[in-house]
């Protein structure tokens, strides 16, 4: 309460502008926002790293058994970061694995949709018609459906799949996210003089969108592809989590997960580090494209 | 108005066709019978019976018929295996989820003002800061993993202090009781879901409210209200407030169909008998009648949902309906 007396005082006294922010307050809130983009890239590129060169940074591999080291909570001695399992198996060494496969299904993933996603919402978006129409009843669909029940059903039809199944049957649903926000930008562009000026010029309609449109919407594409991966290791994680993921012995960090929590009461190590792995790889995501977003799109930039 | 009714019939046709496609598409998963075969000390008649009762021997155009039938005058028959009716259970189950769902949705719409309203009027404070990171933070929790580290949590505490604050699985106890200790039981038993399930919600909705809250606050109408003297407090409880979280209601929505997907993780997890187990159990066992039903019945309510918020929207916004 006195806060909120003070503040409206300070307001009263700068007069019109009562938001009391000074610059370094500003330069400060600019700094911080790309330091912690910039740190996340780091983080993100170390762990992608280990991740995919364990074989080199692990003394152990994925499924040596060692039973006289079974159920070790985590520990310096023998290496043992993330402890073992019930079988001696190195749980470093398995989280490593388990995140090579997510954050590739994740990576495949963005790939696909952002193809796929650009590609329709170009072609809705541009031309109209029937495209759009089939495109738009098919978001309706997705927003009346649970996704995650949809996907496994998909996956249902294969049982349990390798990783780029499972990353292609992502894509067939995340593309739309995408395909969204490339058919909103199109179709605020279509009437935009630029474009007019190329059609007229009598630039084919691909070419406008390929040469004209595409480069003005860059921004957001790559936004929404970098969110597209964070959300990817989430559903997959959840997928595999519950059997409708990857198949085992490929490990991925929510069947580690899944595998663990028989015994989560005793050696709490089992859940918890696959978990803060996937925390880690996604919050650096996001930052990233927090950064990027702010980086990329000046009118936003200043707004938030 | 006409816009709303047009999409919401838009929106039955497409569900129509997804019901053709969906049960095609269960019905080649596999076969049907499969589980039921491998069981030993299953008589070939009884097998029998159950192909003619569920006329798997017609064509799957025929199946789908009876299936109509069945949903349209006969509450969506019976399951596959079992023959056992398929609504009671159904019903029982959206019954739980519901409860939890919409307590999720409450209490993510409650928390998310108040954290949006608070960071918007205390724009780049520690609290602002704090609670950004924090909804970074909600965006990158896996929810199946932060449900079972509260267990983990949960039952140390317990067998640490002896004292039980809430229960990890199921409804209620056996021994509720009734009245007061029941309620009781039942919100120990609600706590540990609800929250999980509303964390992602809460991080999205604050940021939601945050956003619009900034934008009102710096309007003219705002400016205005502070020019003629109102109080700070009344400016940004009548005048900001209402305004900034009109725009809520319209991701309430996308929101609840968010919540229905979470509840499939943590209804399997807090063993709860709701809408996101049932749908578990059915594809595991492969019944594609129960799953049709559930498919139904959850789209059912997503589209009344997207309805309501729609008509609502339109009654709080007078200009929407013009």
């Amino acid at each position: 309460m006195t806060d909120h007396g003070v503040a409206a005082a300070a307001g009263d006294r700068e007069g019109l502008d009562v938001k009391v922010r000074s610059q370094f307050r500003l330069a400060l809130g600019r700094f911080l926002r790309h330091r912690v983009a910039m740190a996340s890239l780091v983080i993100l590129a170390v762990i992608i790293v280990v991740a995919f060169s364990a074989e080199v940074i692990t003394p152990y591999s994925f499924d040596g058994m060692n039973l006289r080291a079974a159920r070790l909570p985590p520990t310096l001695e023998g290496g043992h970061l993330f402890g073992t399992d019930k079988l001696g198996r190195d749980y470093f060494t398995r989280v490593l694995y388990g995140a090579r496969t997510s954050i590739f299904v994740a990576l495949v993933v963005a790939l696909l949709s952002t193809l796929i996603g650009t590609l329709i919402g170009a072609t809705a978006g541009y031309f109209g018609g029937w495209i759009d129409d089939v495109f738009m009843r098919f978001t309706d669909l997705v927003l009346i459906l649970p996704g995650l029940a949809l996907l496994m059903i998909l996956i249902a039809f294969i049982g349990e799949g390798s990783p780029l199944q499972i990353a292609i049957i992502l894509s067939s649903l995340m593309w739309t996210l995408i395909a969204r926000v490339v058919r909103a930008q199109i179709l605020s562009m279509r009437t935009r003089e630029f474009v007019e000026a190329a059609t007229l010029s009598g630039a084919s309609a691909w070419r406008v969108i390929w040469r004209h449109m595409l480069p003005n919407m860059l921004g957001p594409i790559i936004v929404n592809a970098t969110l597209t991966v964070s959300s990817a290791i989430l559903i997959e994680s959840a997928l595999s989590f519950i059997g409708f993921g990857v198949k085992p012995p490929t490990p991925a960090l929510g069947q580690l997960i899944s595998d663990g929590r028989g015994a989560m009461q005793t050696q709490w190590w089992l859940v918890t580090f696959p978990g803060l792995v996937i925390i880690a790889i996604c919050l650096t995501i996001n930052f990233i494209g927090d950064g990027l977003r702010d980086a990329l799109d000046a009118r936003q930039a200043q707004r938030s | 108005m006409r816009f709303v009714f047009q999409r919401l019939a838009f929106s039955l046709v497409v569900l129509f066709v997804a019901t053709i496609i969906i049960f095609f598409g269960i019905s080649a998963i596999g076969d049907p019978l499969g589980e039921i075969r491998s069981q030993p000390g299953i008589s070939q008649e009884a097998l029998q019976r159950l192909i003619d009762k569920k006329h798997l021997d017609d064509p799957l155009i025929i199946q789908y018929g009876y299936w109509l039938r069945d949903l349209l005058f006969n509450q969506f028959g019976t399951d596959l295996l079992f023959d056992r009716p398929i609504w009671p259970e159904l019903s029982r189950a959206l019954g739980t989820t519901l409860q939890v769902v919409l307590a999720a949705e409450v209490l993510a719409i409650l928390v998310a003002v108040v954290i949006g309203t608070l960071a918007a009027r205390y724009q780049y404070s520690l609290f602002d800061y704090g609670t950004t990171l924090a909804s970074f933070i909600g965006y990158a929790i896996p929810v199946f993993w932060l449900a079972l580290i509260l267990q983990i949590l949960t039952v140390n505490f317990y067998e640490a202090t002896g004292i039980r604050i809430f229960y990890i699985s199921g409804l209620s106890s056996d021994d509720a009781g009734t009245g007061f200790a029941w309620l009781v039981d039942r919100i120990q038993h609600l706590v540990l879901p609800v929250l999980v399930l509303s964390i992602a919600s809460i991080a999205s909705h604050s940021r939601y409210v945050r956003a619009s809250m900034l934008e009102v606050i710096n309007s003219d109408y705002v400016r205005t209200a502070r020019a003629k003297g109102v109080n700070e407090r009344t400016i940004l409880l009548r005048h900001s407030l209402r305004n900034a979280t009109l725009p809520l209601v319209t991701v309430i929505g996308v929101s609840i169909g968010h919540l229905f997907n979470g509840t499939i993780l943590i209804e399997t997890i807090f063993s709860m008998p709701g809408m996101g187990l049932y749908f578990f159990n059915a594809l595991n066992t492969r019944d594609t009648y129960s799953l049709m039903a559930w498919l139904v019945v959850t789209s059912a309510v997503m589209l009344l949902m997207n309805l309501i918020t729609d008509l609502l929207y339109g009654v709080l916004d007078p200009r929407i309906n013009k």
